[in-house]
């Protein structure tokens, strides 16, 4: 499987344990880019068939791909 | 008029049509009138919706390509070309036959491609054109308030219209996060000011290369006073910090925009302003990640306000979704307006539940402020553009007292609005008001 770009949002109750986490989710195989204590938030990038191990580390509330946003261009009229 | 896509290139995804198209028929027509004169002006086969209904398994089966089906209960038709568009002469026919009340092509709605999600949307369109007959939804809407501007001399007619040349307040001592495009630093109109900026984009300095940012940040907290152009920004002294977490493209990896929100929540921003998004499909959920940040945000003083999105094309009839993260409930969504307080033909709706409201209006059509140099200004139009509007209009308000913070300004915000007739689905609470000293908003 290939690398995936990854946003792991951390349970509110877990949120002072987050260098615990980034420290159990870069064992389990996650390169950590970030980690964005104000928001909760954990992005970097794993393989694939790691994906399941990671999202049954403690303190993670949910795993899913990274996507892409968009400046709000001109409406084309 | 500025257009963003000159440098980068990019737009936000437009609706893309199906190569079909909606026809609605005159209000009262018989079934059998309709299909016959559907049949007279075209070659194609006309079916009626109730003919092919359901299989014996409940599935719904699709009529073949070059068939119109008409939906009898609706008195709307759809020419189901398939992958070729109908013929211009046959358009063309339709659009001049006074039994033709109006017809426009079909856009892709949702993700799914599958058969009877293309159904279910043929039928929920069908309803939605009538009920805009029925409530007169779509027709210009009176000015409501007699606050129009009768010139930009000394005021653009969006610092007008927000009231913020009538304000005592200027943003001082607040700080106001725009995560966007960057900014031109090298900009004559903000030398002097504090500004604060940080770029999240890998191999991209803050310098903004596509323009788009720089005008967000020029009307959220432009100068009083700009040479040779009226006044632009809202809270002319508030403190800027410039987050680029889009590229010079105009898109931008969410763990970037992540890190932004991140960072302006860290710096203790009281304001955060995100003209960015992506669309999203009737029917869907918010993005719990979004709430959950929106959330977080509140509770640390800051207020996150989202441009609600730009993918309606109301001059077809058709009315697209809140965009994430505008959709988010504790994310506020904010509708543009033309200056005579219509809701411009882009601006998204609050179609969806659960957070997919508009908040609040806010001018974004022909909105000049500040452009990369050495353009120096510009106009634009967009939600992107009434996004800031409102972000300076906060910072005036949490600058008028320093009770108003994460959701108590929020409600101010709200209480701000003034209505100007639009239906909530469109502009939501109203069009946003500057506090003046003579009208406390925290009563």
């Amino acid at each position: 499987m290939s690398e995936r770009k990854i946003v792991v949002m951390i349970d509110r109750a877990k949120r002072d344990k987050i260098a615990d986490i980034v420290d159990a989710l870069t064992h389990v195989g996650m390169t950590v880019e970030r980690k964005l204590d104000s928001i909760g938030l954990i992005t970097g990038h794993a393989d694939g068939q790691s994906i399941p191990e990671l999202e049954c580390v403690d303190g993670v509330a949910s795993l899913r791909d990274e996507g892409v946003m968009y400046a709000i261009g001109n409406p084309e009229e | 008029m500025t257009s963003f896509n000159e440098p980068g290139g990019y737009h936000s995804p437009s609706p893309v049509p199906t190569g079909n198209y909606i026809v609605q028929m005159r209000s009262n027509m018989k079934t059998s009138s309709a299909a016959k004169k559907l049949r007279s002006l075209s070659t194609m086969d006309v079916a009626v919706s109730s003919d092919f209904s359901a299989s014996a398994d409940g599935q719904f089966e699709m009529p073949q390509s070059d068939t119109i089906i008409l939906f009898e209960k609706l008195n709307i038709a759809v020419i189901n070309s398939g992958n070729e568009t109908p013929a211009t002469a046959m358009i063309t026919a339709m659009e001049a036959d006074a039994d033709v009340k109006r017809m426009r092509p079909e856009f892709y709605l949702f993700a799914s491609n599958m058969l009877e999600d293309r159904y279910a949307a043929w039928v929920r369109e069908g309803l939605h054109i009538l009920a805009e007959g029925a409530l007169g939804i779509g027709q210009p809407n009176p000015i409501a308030v007699g606050i129009r501007p009768a010139s930009e001399n000394s005021s653009t007619w969006g610092i007008q219209a927000v009231r913020a040349d009538q304000s005592t307040y200027s943003g001082r001592g607040i700080k106001i996060a725009v995560l966007d495009t960057g900014f031109d630093l090298t900009h004559p109109d903000f030398q002097g000011r504090n500004v604060t900026a940080r770029s999240f984009v890998s191999g991209e300095t803050v310098h903004d290369g596509n323009g788009h940012g720089t005008h967000c940040i020029g009307t959220a907290a432009g100068p009083r006073d700009a040479e040779g152009e009226p006044r632009y920004g809202v809270a002319y002294e508030a403190d800027i910090y410039a987050g680029k977490v889009l590229g010079n493209n105009g898109s931008g990896r969410e763990s970037d925009i992540f890190a932004g929100m991140n960072w302006a929540i860290t710096e203790g921003c009281e304001v955060i302003s995100m003209s960015l998004g992506r669309p999203t499909s009737v029917g869907e959920p918010f993005d719990p990640i979004y709430e959950d940040i929106g959330l977080s945000a509140l509770d640390a003083g800051c207020l996150i306000i989202a441009a609600a999105g730009n993918e309606s094309r109301r001059q077809f009839n058709f009315v697209a979704p809140v965009g994430s993260p505008a959709n988010a409930p504790s994310i506020m969504a904010v509708a543009a307006v033309d200056e005579k307080f219509r809701v411009a033909n882009f601006s998204c709706a609050g179609i969806n539940s659960g957070g997919g409201e508009i908040n609040l209006s806010a001018p974004g059509v022909e909105i000049l402020s500040s452009y990369p140099m050495p353009r120096r200004h510009g106009r634009s139009n967009g939600t992107s553009m009434a996004c800031p509007h409102v972000a300076g209009v906060a910072a005036l308000l949490a600058q008028s007292d320093t009770n108003l913070r994460g959701t108590a300004l929020w409600d101010a915000l709200r209480r701000s609005a003034v209505d100007i007739s639009l239906p909530i689905r469109d502009g939501g609470a109203g069009l946003v008001q500057a506090p003046i000293s003579s009208s406390p908003v925290n009563a």
